[in-house]
């Protein structure tokens, strides 16, 4: 505990710079993530095969392939394909938004088939086009369902952004271990750190639960 | 005659001044040439139009280090790079890397070089190019209480186990030395000597290597783990050239990276003892 305090207390502002870096890092991954998942999705319940199928794609491939790999191949493999360089912070949020984006087109999807048929067969009759529906009827109703698993992906993306670490981004874990690696006390390093992925998660839960709480009020 | 042997004085003068004259221009041309085939590759030449050198680093006390007070690189190899860049006329750019990836980022042109500091290896030789400026020893931690494991003849045990980290230079180099015992490697990113710390002192591993130069720094922060041999940094296992390393065959880089090597000889030296100093690492702490 000794330690542990004496860790907080030399190094706390250093390993603030690194939380502030992962604030940055998820948000802007799970920005990219909702819209293009809501974008998947939408595409996945098109009735045209040519926009569904690599919609589909798109979410086995991007679920199924661990995220580290999907990060070394943004960093690495893509300038010697392509020629085209991205940074490493860059690298990270578009990887964290694209990975992101399978599981929440996937969280979307789910929440608009649990909205019953007649819902959307209503609007259609009352002369709205599909689009329209779909942004006045079916989505309104889908959010009750979506909002839990939602932000229950928020607070995994906050944790995934961690593996950014592999890419030297200078978020909290990066910082983490190379304080821990300074001062050769990892375990003790990794307490605090991990004390300060609660404080910045927990808010997301909080937060998460008053919406639900306010959506079935105005319900 | 007198006139005809001014003349003559005046035409040899003037002979003088020519040969002088071209051998001059000869000695300018020949520098612009030098001056052109000096550094020339195409990654310096890209370094050149961009004005960045881009040294990628993975954190290996001496050599690279991040200090927690002021969130600035250091070591070493950090003092390498910035002679480096000072002698192609442009900006250091530090790129943090992980020791997995740190030769993949040379091979995709993400760094220019890499200051980190590696162990200078027939793996990596075959993918990179390497320039060793200073030797490394290696010395094995263990815990004080484990007999089982006292000198290095105890290593080649297949009932010792040996925490590794997956991708570094020590771990190729015993696996050579020490086939029989159980290599645990794993992918711990920067910093592996923390990692072997916990590995060890959580009874994960019997040993774990440790580079002698820090020896001191483990011997002052852990008084329940031993050091094998006892007698380390003096006397160390493997040595190992601890090297910048660049893109296979690219002679402009080479040449940079050995002429601040020979230029800074001194400076070098007195780093490595600075920058693994105790008192210097745990002033902050």
């Amino acid at each position: 505990m000794d330690t542990v305090y004496a860790i907080l207390h030399n190094n706390l502002p250093f390993l603030l710079v690194g939380a502030q870096m992962t604030v940055v890092i998820s948000l802007l991954g799970a920005l990219i993530g909702i819209v293009l998942g809501l974008l998947i999705a939408l595409a996945r319940l098109s009735p045209h095969r040519l926009v569904s199928t690599p919609a589909g794609f798109y979410v086995d491939i991007f679920r199924s392939v661990p995220f580290i790999v999907q990060l070394v191949w943004a960093f690495y493999a893509i300038p010697i394909f392509t020629g085209f360089f991205l940074t490493s912070l860059q690298s990270g949020v578009i990887a964290l938004g694209f990975y992101s984006a399978g599981f929440f087109a996937e969280i979307f999807r789910a929440g608009i088939l649990a909205v019953p048929a007649g819902e959307g067969e209503a609007a259609l009759a009352q002369g709205m086009t599909w689009a329209q529906s779909q942004r006045r009827v079916v989505l309104p109703i889908a959010i009750r369902k979506i909002l839990p698993p939602t932000v229950n992906t928020l607070v995994v993306v906050i944790k995934d952004s961690s593996v950014v670490s592999v890419l030297g981004v200078g978020e909290l874990m990066f910082r983490g271990g190379s304080l821990a690696a300074f001062i050769f006390r990892p375990l003790e390093v990794l307490t605090v750190v991990a004390i300060i992925y609660v404080l910045l998660t927990f808010p997301v839960t909080l937060a998460g639960e008053f919406l639900q709480r306010r959506v079935v009020e105005v319900r | 005659m007198l006139k005809r042997r001014t003349d003559r004085i005046r035409q040899a003068w003037s002979w003088v001044a020519i040969v002088m004259a071209l051998a001059l221009m000869g000695s300018s041309i020949g520098s612009s040439f030098a001056a052109e085939d000096l550094y020339d590759s195409p990654v310096v030449q890209r370094i050149k139009a961009s004005g960045k050198l881009r040294a990628g680093v993975a954190q290996f006390l001496p050599f690279v280090g991040l200090d927690p007070t002021t969130g600035q690189h250091f070591g070493t190899g950090v003092e390498i790079g910035k002679k480096m860049a000072e002698k192609l006329g442009v900006e250091l750019e530090i790129v943090p890397q992980d020791w997995a990836v740190i030769v993949a980022g040379l091979q995709s042109g993400q760094i220019d070089v890499a200051i980190a500091g590696l162990f200078v290896t027939l793996e990596r030789l075959k993918v990179v190019d390497m320039y060793p400026y200073a030797t490394m020893g290696t010395c094995w931690i263990a815990l004080a209480t484990n007999d089982k494991v006292n000198e290095l003849a105890d290593l080649n045990n297949s009932q010792v186990i040996m925490a590794q980290q997956e991708g570094g230079g020590t771990y190729q180099l015993s696996r050579a030395k020490y086939p029989n015992a159980q290599q645990l490697a794993r992918f711990v990113g920067s910093g592996a000597e923390f990692a072997n710390i916990t590995e060890v002192v959580s009874g994960q591993a019997d040993v774990a290597p440790f580079d002698s130069v820090m020896v001191p720094v483990v011997k002052a922060d852990f008084p329940n783990l031993k050091v094998i041999p006892a007698n380390c940094p003096e006397v160390t296992d493997f040595t190992a050239g601890i090297s910048v390393a660049y893109n296979k065959r690219d002679h402009g880089m080479h040449q940079v990276v050995q002429e601040v090597v020979a230029e800074n000889r001194d400076e070098i030296e007195a780093n490595l003892l600075k920058f693994s100093d105790v008192k210097f690492l745990r002033k902050s702490q």
